[in-house]
């Protein structure tokens, strides 16, 4: 079994005419000058190929951790109905972000393969406040 | 479906839109698009149920009598992409769609196309964490931040 | 010509032995079922293409695509997968142009959004601005003279092809 895709991202959409998937804006990192930090809505979505020799109809557990520390857990039903391609679209509806890191999406698959996105997540200094002017001598 | 009611539903659905994809088409994926857009796929999509219009496809593949039975036929080809697949497919999949020009491909295209989508939302875990501050996911920084005061309310900074 | 009509007296599809200049066979079907009067019914709302963008030539006729007017002659519906078009335009030894350097005898081809050949067409004349003029076949209907851009077919992704 291929992972076709699996991306972060703000939300996604199927075209009710086409049936197409469309991802928006795609998260590549997560920045912020303090920690905690809540995340308030993300999307993993995941797109997988089956081979001939691949199960059609499985369990899986979604994952979504920072090192050793388990964020958040899923299990998923994934049915490919007889098709190559199958996706499973997790919403995660806030996740909290203790502290800067590797924030990892994981779909862990019967054959041992993970489908996973793994997003830095950065602490940004915050930039230093301007010089004040110095005082007009003349005042 | 009974005739009579088939005919009473044909002159409820406005066919202009389809009639003419139907007599411009030069290639099946031209004539599936369109009609996945038309309303009168739509209409028959939303009134009629599964069964009903697997009967009106059969009734068009194999008894075509004018070029209105074949647009019909096509509607409700396109219409079974919009119901339930585990309903649809192992029924379309027996009949004989040579009676439609582009039939066999119409129905191969929609077949690949349609790729399962499950969706699950997933709340959060209580516990992980009191009142934290919202980020700003991407390459944006944040401009506000929520930050926990000790009795755990939440103000802005 | 004579035929044995089906059971229905219906005169059955047929095809003609048609081959690019390199002998490779194009397939192809001349479907008579349904007469043009026929066709015609479902053209109604056709005539929202009209003068002076769009202009109608003749009558609906099943026999025929845009590719059977465009590479046969009006003889037959030429099989409009990309692998006969293009085998088409390769084998009779066409080269694209763009379409600033189109020109009266030139083929446009219209692709949708995944590179499907969708419909093509003629370049009759090029009007102001640049603006290709276009002979084609509308599917099973008639033939029209139109803008490039006024026609059933996505206007978006077009190719111009020239006979070296």
């Amino acid at each position: 079994m291929n992972v076709a895709l699996a991306v972060c991202a703000a939300g996604s959409a199927i075209d009710r005419f086409s049936n197409r998937l469309s991802i928006f804006n795609v998260i590549e990192q997560i920045v912020s000058p303090s920690f905690p930090v809540w995340v308030p809505e993300m999307t993993f979505a995941v797109v997988l190929r089956r081979g001939e020799q691949d199960p059609q109809r499985f369990q899986a557990s979604a994952r979504v951790h920072m090192g050793n520390e388990i964020i958040n857990t899923a299990q998923v039903g994934i049915d490919f109905e007889n098709g190559q391609f199958a996706r499973q679209i997790m919403n995660f509806q806030g996740l909290p972000v203790i502290h800067p890191g590797e924030l990892v999406f994981e779909l862990l698959l019967p054959n041992g393969a993970v489908a996973s996105s793994s997003i830095p997540v950065t602490l940004v200094a915050p930039s230093a406040p301007a010089a004040a002017p110095a005082p007009n001598p003349g005042s | 479906m009974r005739q009579e009611k088939q005919l009473d539903l044909l002159d409820t659905i406005d066919l202009t839109k389809a009639n003419e994809a139907v007599l411009v088409a030069n290639t099946p994926s031209f004539l599936l698009d369109r009609l996945r857009k038309d309303a009168a796929v739509d209409y028959v999509s939303k009134s009629l149920k599964t069964p009903e219009i697997l009967e009106n496809l059969l009734f068009s593949v194999t008894r075509p009598i004018n070029v209105r039975d074949v647009v019909w036929g096509y509607i409700n080809l396109v219409a079974l992409g919009m119901k339930d697949p585990n309903e649809v497919w192992p029924e379309l999949n027996k009949l004989d769609l040579s009676g439609l020009e582009w039939g066999n491909q119409i129905r191969a295209q929609m077949k690949a196309e349609a790729v399962p989508t499950s969706s699950i939302d997933v709340k959060p875990r209580f516990g992980a964490m009191v009142s934290p501050a919202p980020a700003e996911a991407g390459n944006s920084s944040l401009s506000e931040t929520l930050q926990p005061n000790p009795d755990g309310r939440t103000i802005f900074t | 010509m004579s035929s044995i009509l089906s059971p229905s007296g219906l005169r059955p599809d047929s095809k003609i032995e048609l081959r690019t200049r390199a002998n490779t066979p194009i397939d192809n079907l001349q479907a008579w079922q349904y007469s043009s009067f026929e066709w015609a019914q479902l053209g109604e709302s056709l005539k929202r293409f009209k003068e002076p963008y769009a202009k109608a030539l003749g009558s609906p006729s099943p026999v025929y695509n845009c590719h059977g007017l465009t590479f046969a002659s009006r003889r037959t519906a030429v099989d409009s997968s990309n692998e006969t078009v293009f085998r088409v335009l390769k084998e009779d030894d066409y080269e694209e142009v763009p379409q600033s350097d189109a020109r009266p005898g030139d083929v446009i081809l219209y692709l949708d959004a995944v590179g499907q050949a969708q419909h093509s067409g003629i370049v009759v004349d090029i009007i102001e601005r640049g603006v290709p003029k276009v002979w084609s076949k509308w599917g099973k209907g008639q033939e029209f003279i139109h803008h490039f851009w006024h026609c059933p077919f996505d206007p978006q992704y077009t190719k111009y092809y020239r006979l070296k």
